[in-house]
């Protein structure tokens, strides 16, 4: 009797200790998959079609931020696009003109209440010699509009994202004050798949 | 404590920071040229200069103003002497007169940056502040005459 207590656990401990092996073996190998799938996705995302850039392109073609990157010589306003009120226009260096710049009515903060100026610091337009429309064009023809540095104030990779995740003027989309839609993705998650896409090589869709 | 200048002067003032520039204007400084009229930076009546720059002093925090140099109606010139103001009366312009100093100061930093404006600039420049008594025509032809009066070496 008491021999077969002894053979019961010791049948027992081997099956507590196979399946620690058990377990730990496939842990390691689910790692080992990930590390291996590692540069898979990379290449992946190299080849994706520009699936990472079009993740957070509902972001850039958002009214909040194609209303100063739209076609014409003017700010637009609304959701639906509208040409500004009071004639304004994009000026000589992209703040207006004379009597009617940017900073004639929007301060450096949102005005409370409905209708009234939205403000952040530096509000303006792309100036005319850059003019960084992007009504018209594909996603493709976005992606590589915003890489270029020819045609983004000469911004580096580095400072293209930093521009799109921590300009105050941009981040106002997130927050554009009374009676106005702000962007369609949480700030943390378009920084998110903004980096993504800059740490994939920020590849842009085929056409 | 809040400071700036006003039409050349000094003023040290205790309001609140978020003030709107207009009210410091009509009521702690008593310069009532300067109108309310919208509230909410769509019409133009209570334009002013902040370092020669036009703003509306209705949605302006006097916290703008801080440092800076404000020009009001009253300081565009002591004795009404102004190219603008001379073209102003001789063309007539004001109905009721409400607008005439928020057109003015805008037309003034208008002539300033293009001395000779054609209509389309003045219509650029103008749009923003609205007369209800559609003085526009007289408008566009006073500052023509102002610039011609500039032209011909009047000081703005």
């Amino acid at each position: 009797m008491k021999r077969l207590h002894i053979m019961v656990r010791f049948c027992l401990a081997s099956l507590i200790v196979l399946g620690f092996a058990g377990a730990l073996w496939f842990s390691h190998s689910a790692a080992a998959a990930e590390r291996l799938d590692a540069p898979k996705n990379a290449a992946a995302a190299a080849s994706d079609d520009g699936a990472l850039f079009t993740a957070f392109v509902p972001v850039l073609r958002h009214p909040r931020c194609m209303n100063c990157h739209s076609q014409g010589d003017y700010p637009r306003q609304g959701d639906d696009g509208h040409p500004h009120t009071m004639n304004v226009r994009r000026g000589p260096v992209g703040f207006g003109v004379t009597s009617e710049k940017c900073s004639t009515c929007h301060q450096d903060h949102n005005l409370a209440g409905s209708h009234l100026p939205p403000g952040a610091p530096g509000w303006h337009l792309p100036p005319p010699s850059m003019p960084m429309i992007w009504q018209g064009l594909t996603d493709a023809q976005l992606c590589e509009s915003i890489k270029d540095p020819k045609q983004n104030r000469n911004r580096n990779l580095d400072q293209l994202v930093e521009h799109l995740t921590e300009d105050k003027l941009v981040m106002w989309g997130w927050n554009p004050g009374e009676g106005r839609t702000p962007v369609p993705m949480l700030h943390d998650e378009f920084a998110a798949k903004v980096k993504q896409w800059q740490a994939a090589g920020a590849p842009c869709p085929a056409r | 404590m809040l400071g700036f200048s006003v039409n050349g002067k000094r003023v040290d003032l205790d309001v609140d920071p978020s003030t709107p520039l207009l009210w410091v204007i009509r009521e702690h400084l008593g310069l009532t040229g300067t109108k309310y009229g919208c509230g909410m930076a769509q019409c133009g009546a209570c334009t002013v200069h902040i370092n020669g720059e036009a703003v509306r002093s209705c949605v302006a925090p006097a916290s703008r103003a801080s440092g800076k140099a404000v020009t009001t109606i009253e300081g565009l010139s002591p004795d009404l002497s102004n190219p603008l103001q001379r073209a102003w009366l001789e063309e007539d312009v004001p109905q009721c007169g409400y607008c005439q100093s928020g057109q003015l100061m805008s037309a003034a930093v208008l002539l300033r940056e293009k001395p000779s404006p054609t209509d389309d600039d003045i219509d650029e420049a103008m749009t923003g502040n609205i007369c209800r008594c559609g003085t526009y025509p007289r408008i566009r032809r006073a500052i023509h005459r102002a610039a011609e009066m500039v032209a011909k070496g009047g000081a703005q």
